[in-house]
């Protein structure tokens, strides 16, 4: 089951304007409540106030739950882009009395991205004695990234707090496909100008595997109707297995590549198709700590990190949250050829406010609760100059409804939102996304205590 | 539990919603600026100052050299010799040698010679099969050192030692003597030395075998040294080696026949030779046959035995018939194979196979002509009969060669037939010469083919339309007369077919400064006078401009490789008004301001954008002055078929030009395939000596359907009309044709015409027509017949006697002479004509041992070499000789030069996964021609590239070449991206002296300088990150 959903969490992918940096489009680990709540973390329309997301909350549940969650994706202006997958799925279940274990397999980074350059770099006449006056075009193809599978901790510390410890281990793998095309520059003497003419081409894939883990320590505070939360995240150290080919042909074999005239590059999709060949280089980048030093460099280490406040009159409440993510890089992911493009994973602000309505039903055998949610963030993404661009955001208008059913115990959740990234790249990038929540709960647990 | 369903339902139906949702994304498009410089790069390094220099590597080997060399080179005597370690023969099977070993020993019985193989890559014999090397020149001595030898292979050179221990040896001379068999032969690239090989060698204790080659020719002789594969040549199986031949017993095997019918009274007929015949002849196939006829001629059994006679072969037209429901009693006699060992043979299994019974009809077609029974009888008639059979005309078969009743092959031109009777005696056409025939398909002369080495009249190469320039119409057909239209310089060519690739004569071809090739000059001629102008470049005139591969002033412009302008006002300097190749003005870099930004490796070009003048690195067109490629040149014509100097269809062959491949015509023949200067006085008109004349039909009276004037040039009534008119030639004409009465081939009536078969129209004679199935009868024979050289009386075989012939084995006994005989009864329910039959058997399947001569071709026993072999000479270069920073590289005298590039152990260690273009990364290098040292005019090298014991091969075979810029594998420059994959591997230091020598692969005795004055090496870099 475990491969199953990974397998689909690794094979359905999209493409993003945030695919460009790190590893790809980084995955924020929400729900579809907390997507309908402005991209909430911490806090939930729940009755007992828990989010299938936010680590400390998990306790105040005694059912055994599964949680599948779905995303969906199009874009509604920019490069044509659309894409489903699996987003999160969480196995949680109590182990006693306010204190719950849950384990989970999320996306943490994505990228299935295609670059093509538009201008090229040019080669003068003057440089070189033995190459026509040259233009270099490259084209890229990014696929793969990091997923998370983690297991969490939470328990309640007395009746106004609770914490939750989350170890996630980072793994995955990604492939970089860039093709160097030359082209001899032909010119024209009618208009004094010039076309372009291919002769060449260079292949390089570049196959990153990666591993490493990261820590996080949630905290909740209750006050009756005002409810407090702060999150932390420490990362780890990341290595990364690194390879490097060059010229890879659909025909090995020069001369039966010549005898056939193929001389098609191979398309690489998985590492699988890589094992037949030698790399031109490979390297294993070890971070500069190991677990040990890690201890000592926690708080240095500390990548993402989220504060929020709650106001809950029972059927219907606010919130705000501010999250600040990506605060750290690891000195693996700055070694040349790992990060796409070599471009840092950018540091990002957000700010988000959501609120939301809850309506009852007394009936019997029909669902008891339906809340209707709404609200929106904005996100300040800083690049430092990477793509030609400071700073640029992403800001969003998020909706929801959830209906609960089950003796509450089951839910199903809807969360969307319509927002616009302005990188200069994709030139006010409109986009919708969505996230389906199935959140099944069932007494397992507590029926064999009975027995 | 509907909760449950409910549940289920929604979560399905989300899930397929959501696959169902299509993924899909665009590339998405970005500057080239901000992908991290993703591209390729070059970076040039060049040597640093002073470090460049050519040394003499006096501790190394040339031993490991795949080339040996005997002769003068250099003004020094080089000797080859060869070590030929005797331990490994000694121990081999070539030392055991036992005359009286069998097959189980695997001995060599006999040694009959040990022959050395040298493999030259001198041509030591023309295609003449004449020596091209003065043989008495040529010294080979061999025989055992009596002091070892040191490893050749690994020597030192100019190691002296074995100079002065082979001054101390008596070694053997080995040359051919005039009365005795040759012990010295050559071939084209080989030369065989036969070995003084004694049995008692291998007994010896003497190791090393030494042969030592010497050649020492006249200053005149052409060819000053040979120059052989060494034992380290690859491919291996072209080094030196031994042919050794001898004798061995080995097993042969073979089927047998077990017996033969005796000669005298073989077979027996109720006792009697009549009536009976049979072949005792075992060489041919139908040996064992017998037939049963009655009457034959008397001679028949002979001619039995003398060829292969099929039953359709035998005449029964005069035999009598034999009757039914008579017991014919045959008794054969046979005898066993000699070489067949009686011990070892258990049985004879016998057969009766091949029978055919011919029943009794002499004419089974009933078309006999008889003039009281059958005067409607068509065979044997002596008439020629034909008859309309469903409007077809069915005919007796008749031999459509002509009145010289002679096929083309043996026609003797004067209408006669080179042998006597082709129809009834055809061997002694078949038995005669090629020589002797006057027909030749396969002849050149005459032919109307334009076949190689005929002239092709420019007068005949008028296209396909027929027509030459002047009298073309325009709209592709020719008039009668000269078009008045018609101008040189305006309409040279009215209708558009004339070859023509370069019409402006503007294209560059490295003619010379006089801009004219060779074959123009004055005087020309190709074996005489090659180079009537003496521009020619070459060793001694390193100033000739025509083949220098540069263009000179006077050549022409198109092509040439660089800009050009014509300095009309002579101040040699560009004006834009003077007529010029077309450039684009965008400065040294090749590339246009406004896309300068995106060119991140450009020098800058300072002001040499738009500055109205042509600077080095700026595009131009290389059309010459007219500024048209060949392609826009007016009356461009690459399809053209008028003067293109080859013979389209619809062209004219002169017939004076159709000489045939000797290019030359009969009257010029003289008999021996050469041509003479002048006409041959002794030569008959008609005649043709050099016998390479197309005749295809040497009598001419071939039917050709060319009318009744028999003339296919005048074209008249009956020409082409499929059908033979009166006039038109007889051979093949389909008709049956004679004078006079007509006449049977088989009669000896003299008669006029052609003759035919009296058969009938069936066209099939008696002896055929009783081959037919209605004539042949049914027969039963016994299966095997076993004979375990036990008597078999009154054998009893199972018959099927519903068939009209029973042939039956009745006993097998053995004689007192050691033959058997076996009693066979024929009965017939019907009279017949014959019977026959084979006596068939299983044959013998018999091994045997023989003696079986054998040749081995060796280089290496037991996985070792067999010889280790250097060219010995003395150390006579002058290291004074080489001029400071000279870049010098001589395998022979073992000279080679280091470099080490500035700054490039910086770049390597800044970039250390980079990948090397392997295609575009080269090291520069020129010739320097003019270097009295340089000695590189023909031939091929290959460079190599080392560092301690790092070795690379630089790929790339280097030509000799006018062009100073040295060029390996046909592209600039010489390959070196394993050179700098090796210094990222770290294997070769950059920041170390890298040394090149040359490949011992090649030619030792080059001698290649490289310029390091006005045109330094330089390495050019191509890589990506």
């Amino acid at each position: 089951m475990i491969k199953f959903i990974y397998f689909l969490l690794i094979s359905i992918s999209f493409t993003s304007s945030l695919e460009i940096y790190g590893t790809g489009n980084r995955y924020d680990f929400i729900s579809a409540m907390g997507l309908g709540l402005g991209g909430s973390y911490h806090f939930s329309d729940d009755s007992n106030n828990i989010n299938p997301t936010s680590i400390s909350t998990y306790w105040r549940s005694n059912l055994t739950r599964v949680s599948l969650s779905t995303l969906f994706l199009s874009n509604i202006s920019g490069p044509s882009n659309k894409g489903v997958n699996l987003s999160m799925f969480l196995f949680s279940f109590p182990i006693s009395k306010n204190k719950n274990l849950t384990f989970g397999l999320t996306p943490y980074t994505r990228a299935d991205i295609k670059i093509q350059e538009s201008s090229g770099n040019i080669i003068g006449q003057s440089s070189s004695d033995l190459l026509p006056t040259s233009n270099s075009i490259g084209a890229y193809y990014v696929y793969g990234g990091l997923s998370n599978m983690f297991s969490a901790f939470s328990m309640k510390l007395n009746n106004q707090n609770s914490m939750g410890i989350k170890v996630n281990y980072l793994f995955g793998s990604q492939l970089h496909l860039n093709k160097s095309t030359l082209f001899e520059l032909k010119p024209t003497f009618e208009d004094s100008s010039y076309y372009q003419d291919e002769y060449d081409s260079t292949y390089q894939v570049v196959f990153n595997n990666f591993s490493g883990y990261s820590i996080q320590w949630d905290w909740a505070l209750e006050l009756k109707k005002h409810k407090f939360a702060f999150s932390a995240t420490s990362i780890g150290p990341i290595d990364v297995k690194h390879k490097v080919y060059y010229d890879l042909y659909e025909i090995p074999d020069p001369i039966e590549r010549f005898i056939y005239s193929n001389y098609n590059f191979l398309h690489v999709e998985s590492a699988d198709d890589l094992i037949q060949y030698s790399p031109h280089h490979s390297i294993d980048i070890k971070d500069e700590i190991d677990f040990k030093t890690f201890l000592s460099n926690i708080f240095s280490r500390i990548n993402d990190f989220s504060l929020g406040y709650h106001y809950s009159l029972g059927s219907n409440g606010f919130l705000i949250e501010h999250h600040r993510k990506n605060l750290f890089t690891s000195s693996a992911m700055k070694e040349d050829g790992v990060s796409i493009l070599n471009n840092s994973q950018p540091v990002t602000y957000s700010y988000h406010i959501g609120a939301y309505q809850k309506y009852s039903n007394s009936k019997i055998n029909s669902w008891e609760s339906i809340t209707i949610r709404g609200g929106g963030y904005y996100k300040s993404i800083l690049s430092n100059g990477v793509l030609g661009e400071d700073q640029f955001s992403d800001i969003a208008l998020t909706v929801g409804v959830g209906i609960k059913f089950n003796n509450n115990k089951s839910l199903v959740d809807l969360g969307i939102k319509l927002g616009k990234v302005n990188h200069s790249l994709f030139k006010d990038e409109y986009y919708c996304k969505g996230i389906l929540t199935l959140d099944i709960g069932e007494r397992w647990f507590e029926r064999l205590r009975r027995k | 539990m509907n909760r449950n369903k409910a549940i289920n339902s929604i979560f399905l139906i989300s899930i397929l919603a959501l696959f169902i949702y299509s993924c899909e994304s665009e590339p998405v498009v970005i500057d080239s600026s901000i992908t991290d410089n993703n591209t390729f790069f070059i970076s040039q390094f060049f040597p640093m100052n002073g470090e460049s220099a050519s040394t003499q590597y006096l501790d190394s080997s040339v031993g490991e050299s795949q080339r040996l060399y005997s002769g003068l080179s250099d003004e020094i005597s080089k000797t080859t010799l060869l070590k030929l370690d005797f331990d490994l023969l000694r121990e081999s099977k070539y030392c055991l040698i036992d005359p009286n070993a069998g097959i189980a020993d695997t001995i060599i019985n006999e040694l009959d010679s040990i022959r050395l193989v040298l493999r030259s890559f001198t041509k030591l014999l023309d295609d003449n099969e004449e020596l091209l090397l003065d043989e008495s020149a040529l010294t080979i001595r061999a025989g055992f050192s009596t002091s070892p030898l040191p490893g050749l292979d690994t020597l030192i050179i100019f190691d002296s030692s074995v100079s002065e221990l082979l001054a101390s040896e008596d070694l053997s001379l080995i040359s051919n003597q005039d009365e005795l068999p040759r012990v010295i032969n050559f071939d084209q690239y080989l030369i065989y030395i036969h070995l003084p090989f004694e049995e008692d060698w291998c007994d010896d204790n003497s190791a090393d075998y030494i042969i030592r080659v010497d050649y020492n020719p006249d200053e005149g002789q052409e060819l000053q040294y040979i120059e052989f594969t060494s034992s380290q040549y690859t491919p291996d199986t072209f080094r030196p080696s031994l042919d050794i031949s001898y004798q061995e017993r080995i097993e042969s095997s073979a089927w047998l026949d077990i017996f033969s019918i005796s000669s005298e009274q073989g077979v027996l007929l109720d006792g009697e030779v009549d009536d009976v015949y049979y072949v005792y002849n075992d060489t041919l196939t139908t040996k064992s046959s017998i037939l049963l006829a009655k009457d034959m001629d008397a001679n028949f059994n002979e001619l039995f035995n003398s060829e292969e006679f099929s039953i359709q072969d035998i005449d029964f037209y005069n035999s009598s018939s034999l009757s039914a429901n008579q017991l014919y009693e045959l008794e054969i006699k046979i005898n066993i194979n000699p070489e067949i060992i009686l011990d070892s043979l258990t049985a004879i299994q016998f057969t009766l196979d091949n029978v055919v019974a011919i029943g009794n009809m002499s004419d089974p077609s009933g078309d006999n002509y008889d003039e009281i029974n059958n005067t409607d009888g068509t065979e044997s008639n002596f008439e020629f009969d034909q008859e309309d059979v469903d409007e077809v005309l069915i005919s007796e078969p008749y031999e459509d060669l002509g009145f010289d009743r002679c096929p083309d092959k043996y026609e003797d031109g004067s209408g006669g037939c080179l042998c006597e009777d082709y129809i009834n005696s055809i061997d002694e056409c078949i038995s005669l010469e090629a020589s002797e025939l006057k027909y030749n398909s396969t002849g050149k002369e005459g032919n109307g083919v334009l076949d190689s080495g005929e002239n092709f009249s420019p007068s005949d190469d008028c296209g396909e339309d027929g027509c030459c320039d002047n009298q073309e119409d325009g709209e592709g057909g020719c008039l009668d007369s000269i078009n008045e239209d018609y101008n040189e310089e305006d309409n040279p060519d009215p209708n558009n077919d004339n070859y023509n690739l370069d019409p402006s004569d503007d294209n560059w071809g490295d003619c010379g400064s006089d801009g004219k090739c060779n074959e123009f000059e004055a005087e020309y001629d190709p074996i005489d006078n090659p180079d009537p102008s003496g521009d020619d470049w070459s060793a001694e005139n390193l100033s000739g401009t025509e083949g220098n591969s540069m263009w000179d002033s006077g050549e022409r412009l198109e092509n040439n490789g660089q800009w050009d302008y014509i300095d009309s006002n002579g101040d040699n300097v560009f004006d834009s008004d003077e007529p010029h190749e077309r450039f684009n003005d965008w400065g040294t870099d090749g590339v246009p301001e406004a896309d300068e930004s995106n060119c991140i490796i450009c020098i800058d070009d300072l002001d040499t954008e738009s500055n109205n003048l042509y600077d080095m690195g700026e595009p131009f067109e290389d059309t010459g002055i007219d500024r048209n490629i060949d392609e826009d040149e007016e009356f461009h014509n690459s399809l053209g078929t008028e003067n293109n100097n080859v013979r389209d269809v619809g062209e004219n062959f002169s017939v004076s030009d159709d000489c045939g491949e000797d290019g030359c015509c009969n009257n010029k023949e003289d008999g021996t395939g050469e041509c003479l200067d002048s006409i041959n006085e002794s030569y008959v008109d008609g005649d043709d000596p050099n016998g390479d004349d197309y005749n295809i039909d040497p009598n001419n009276d071939n039917w050709n359907d060319c009318g009744i004037n028999g003339d296919c040039e005048v074209e008249d009534e009956g020409q082409g009309d499929q059908m033979w008119n009166n006039g038109e030639n007889y051979e093949n004409n389909g008709n049956y044709d004679f004078e006079g009465s007509n006449c049977a081939c088989d009669s000896s009536v003299d008669c006029i015409g052609e003759c035919f078969y009296d058969w009938g129209v069936d066209q099939l004679s008696d002896k055929l027509e009783i081959m037919s199935s209605d004539t042949l009868l049914s027969y039963s024979t016994p299966g095997i017949v076993s004979y375990e050289f036990i008597d078999m009386d009154n054998i009893e075989n199972s018959l099927n006697e519903e068939n009209n012939v029973l042939i039956d084995i009745i006993s097998i006994t053995s004689n007192s002479d050691n033959s058997i005989s076996i009693r066979i009864n024929i009965t017939s329910d019907q009279d017949f004509r014959a019977v026959k039959f084979r006596l068939g058997h299983m044959p013998y399947y018999q091994t045997e041992e023989k003696i079986s001569e054998r040749t081995d071709y060796i280089y290496k026993l037991n996985d070792t070499m067999l010889f280790e072999d250097i060219s010995l000479y003395e150390n006579a270069f002058n290291l004074e000789s080489l001029t400071e920073g000279a870049l010098v590289v001589d395998y022979a005298n073992s000279i080679g030069f280091k470099i080490r590039f500035n700054e490039l152990d910086d770049f390597i260690s800044q970039n250390p996964n980079i990948y090397i273009d392997n295609n575009r990364t080269k090291l520069l290098l020129n010739f320097n021609h003019a270097d009295p040292l340089f000695n590189f005019f023909d031939g091929s090298v290959e460079l190599i590239a080392s560092q301690g014991d790092h070795v690379i091969n630089l790929s790339g075979v280097i030509f000799a070449s006018a062009n100073p810029e040295v060029s390996a594998g046909g592209n600039r420059g010489v390959p070196f991206n394993a050179v700098i994959q090796s210094m990222i591997d770290g294997d070769i230091d950059p920041a170390l002296d890298v040394t090149f020598k040359l490949n011992g692969y090649y030619n030792n005795l080059h001698r290649l300088v490289f310029d390091n004055q006005s045109n330094p090496p330089k390495l050019e870099l191509m890589y990506s990150k």
